[in-house]
C-alpha cells in the first residue's frame, strides 16, 4: 500500500483507489511490479528456510 | 518472469493470514448455518412456516446475487488489486451485521411476529449480501495471490485447514453454552448467551477475516481493461472445465445427505447423541493431518488423479463399515469404533475435496485467461459459493423427502418413529450414515471423466498467460 505514487511522486491518500495516478497517470498497481515479485520471492525464499530450519530443528530434538 | 514458474512468491506469514482470515470468517458463518433453525423458531420466536418461506426465498436470491457479485468484483480495477478493496472493507459492515442478526430477540424479545419476520428478513438478507461481497473474493484471491500453483494449492489448504480448526470453535462452545443456560447452571437466558456470541463472532471472527485484506497481496496482473457485465455471464458459459466442476460438486450432493441423518441415527439408534463427538474424534484429527499431507498426493498424481482414488478409497470403506455393523446397528460398543474408522476416510476425502477442486476452479481462471484474454476469478469462485449453498439446501430438502421414506416422522420440533411404518427405519438410518451416500456421489465423478485441464494443456496455458502478464507490466513501466 504505497502512500504516494511510484511515477511522480504525489503522496496519495490512503481511500484513492483507482488503479492511475491522477497526476502523471501512471499504473499504480502493475508500475514495477516485475522488482516486486522479485522481493516478494526473495522474502517468501527467506520465510520457508527459516521454517525448514525450525522443522529440522524440531526433528532432531525428537530424536 | 518467465522463469517465475517455480518460484515461490507467498511466504510463510501470508500463508497463515489468508487460513487465519478464512478461520475468522467461518466463525460468523458455522454459527448462523449450525444454529439458523433453532436460533429463529426456538429463541427469536419467528414461526418456522416464515423460516422456512425466507430459505427459499434467499435460495431463489443467490442463484442472480452471487454472479451479479462475481461480475462486479470482475469488474473492479484499483490500485490495491480487484479483489483486495472488498476484502478490506466488508469486515466491518459484516461484523455489525453479525450482532444485530443475534441480538434480535434481546432487542425484540416481546415484539409481534410480523415485527419479527421483517427484523429477521432485513438482517438475514444484508448479513447474505456482505457475506457473499466477501466469499466471492476471498476465494478468487486464491488464484489471484501467486501465479505459481503450489503457492495457490498451499493458501488454499491454510485456509481449509485454519478455518477447520478456527470454524469448529462455535459448535463447541454453543452446545454446552445453551446446555449450561437450559439448566440454570449460568444466570444468562438463551437469547443473551446468542447475543454474546453473536458479538464475539462478529468483532473477533471479522477481525481476523480483515486480514485477508490487509496482509495478502494480489499477484497475478489483471488485464486493464475490465469485461463488459454481459460478457461476464457470457464467459462463464464458455468455461467448460469450470462446467464440469460445478455439475460434479451438484451430483454429489447426494453425499451430503449422511450429514443430516447422522444426528437422527445417534440418537434413535443408539440413544446418546454425544457419542457422534466421540466417533467424531479421529476423523477430525484426520481430517487437520491430511492437509500437509495432501502435498505427497499431489507430487504423484494429478488433480483428477486424486479425486478419483479418494472417492473410491471412501465408498470401499464406508461398503465395509456398513457390512460389517448391519447385523447390529443399535450397539454402541460395535458401531462406535465402526463410525470412527469411517470418520476417518471421510475426512481425508472431505479435506482432499475440499482444496482440490478450489484449485481446479483456479486453473479454469487461467483456461479462460488463456481464451478471452480476461481473468474471471469473480465470478468462477461465485459458482463455487452459489454451489455450496445450493447443494447444502438440496440436501437438506433431499433428506426431509426420505425421511417419510424410512418411517420417520417430525412431531413438534422432535423427530419420532413411525410405529408400524412397515420399514425397518433403524437399517434404513445405518445404510444412510454410511454407505448410501457415498456409493451415490461415485455419480458425481463422471463429469471429471471429461476433465483434460492438467498437464502439459495446462503448462502451456499459464506460460501463454505469463507471456501476456509480461506485456501488460511492460505497457506499464
Amino acid at each position: 500500500m504505497q502512500s504516494k505514487c511510484p511515477k511522480c511522486g504525489k503522496k496519495l491518500s490512503i481511500f484513492y483507489i483507482k488503479q492511475t495516478c491522477n497526476e502523471c497517470g501512471c499504473d499504480l498497481l502493475n508500475y514495477n511490479r516485475e522488482a516486486e515479485l522479485e522481493k516478494d520471492a526473495e522474502k517468501a525464499e527467506a520465510e520457508f528456510a527459516m521454517l525448514e530450519k525450525v522443522i529440522g530443528k524440531f526433528k532432531r530434538n525428537k530424536k | 518472469m518467465t522463469e517465475t514458474k517455480q518460484k515461490r512468491y507467498v511466504g510463510v506469514k501470508e500463508t497463515l493470514f489468508y487460513g487465519i482470515a478464512n478461520g475468522g470468517q467461518c466463525i460468523g458463518y458455522n454459527m448462523i448455518r449450525a444454529q439458523f433453525n433453532f436460533f429463529l423458531i426456538t429463541i427469536f420466536g419467528v414461526p418456522a412456516k416464515a423460516v422456512a418461506l425466507m430459505i427459499l426465498v434467499m435460495g431463489l436470491w443467490d442463484a442472480f446475487n452471487d454472479p451479479l457479485m462475481g461480475s462486479i468484483v470482475d469488474r473492479t480495477r484499483t490500485r490495491y488489486g480487484k479483489l483486495r478493496p472488498y476484502l478490506m472493507f466488508v469486515p466491518l459492515p459484516l461484523g455489525i451485521i453479525t450482532v444485530l442478526f443475534f441480538g434480535g430477540p434481546v432487542f425484540l424479545g416481546d415484539a409481534t411476529d410480523m415485527k419479527k419476520i421483517i427484523y429477521m428478513y432485513i438482517t438475514y438478507f444484508a448479513w447474505e449480501f456482505f457475506y457473499t461481497i466477501g466469499d466471492i473474493p476471498f476465494w478468487g484471491l486464491s488464484a489471484a495471490i501467486s501465479p505459481n500453483p503450489d503457492d495457490r494449492s498451499r493458501a488454499i489448504k491454510s485456509a481449509r485447514l485454519i478455518s477447520g480448526i478456527i470454524g469448529g470453535i462455535p459448535g463447541l462452545i454453543i452446545i454446552p453454552c445453551v446446555d449450561l443456560a437450559r439448566n440454570g447452571v449460568i444466570p444468562l437466558s438463551m437469547s443473551q448467551v446468542f447475543f454474546i456470541l453473536g458479538i464475539l463472532a462478529g468483532t473477533v471472527g471479522m477481525l481476523l477475516f480483515s486480514l485477508s485484506g490487509f496482509c495478502t497481496r494480489e499477484r497475478v496482473v489483471q488485464s486493464n481493461d475490465e469485461p463488459r457485465l454481459l460478457d461476464c455471464f457470457r464467459y462463464l458459459f464458455k468455461n467448460r472445465p469450470l462446467l464440469l466442476i460445478t455439475l460434479s460438486n451438484i451430483i454429489g450432493t447426494v453425499e451430503g445427505i449422511g450429514g443430516t441423518f447422522t444426528t437422527f441415527f445417534y440418537t434413535m439408534s443408539l440413544g446418546i447423541n454425544s457419542l457422534s463427538i466421540l466417533a467424531g474424534l479421529p476423523g477430525t484429527l484426520m481430517g487437520w493431518a491430511t492437509y500437509p499431507l495432501m502435498t505427497i498426493l499431489e507430487k504423484r498424481w494429478s488433480s483428477r488423479q486424486i479425486i478419483f482414488r479418494v472417492s473410491f478409497f471412501h465408498a470401499f470403506v464406508t461398503l465395509c463399515v456398513f457390512f460389517a455393523g448391519c447385523k447390529c446397528y443399535t450397539n454402541p460398543a460395535i458401531i462406535v469404533p465402526l463410525l470412527a474408522i469411517q470418520g476417518v476416510s471421510g475426512s481425508i476425502s472431505g479435506s482432499v475435496k475440499s482444496v482440490i477442486p478450489t484449485k481446479m476452479i483456479a486453473e479454469t481462471v487461467d483456461y479462460m485467461e488463456y481464451k478471452t484474454g480476461k481473468r474471471n476469478e469473480g465470478m468462477s469462485f461465485s459458482i463455487l459459493t452459489f454451489v455450496g449453498k445450493l447443494t447444502s439446501s438440496l440436501s437438506a430438502s433431499m433428506a426431509a423427502l426420505i425421511m417419510p421414506l424410512v418411517g420417520v416422522a417430525e412431531v413438534g420440533e422432535e423427530l419420532v418413529l413411525v410405529e408400524n411404518s412397515g420399514v425397518n427405519t433403524l437399517f434404513w438410518l445405518w445404510g444412510l450414515v454410511t454407505c448410501i451416500p457415498t456409493i451415490l456421489g461415485l455419480f458425481s465423478l463422471i463429469p471429471y471423466l471429461f476433465y483434460d485441464l492438467e498437464g502439459d494443456k495446462l503448462k502451456m496455458i499459464q506460460g501463454e498467460n505469463r507471456k501476456r502478464q509480461e506485456a501488460i507490466i511492460k505497457e506499464a513501466e
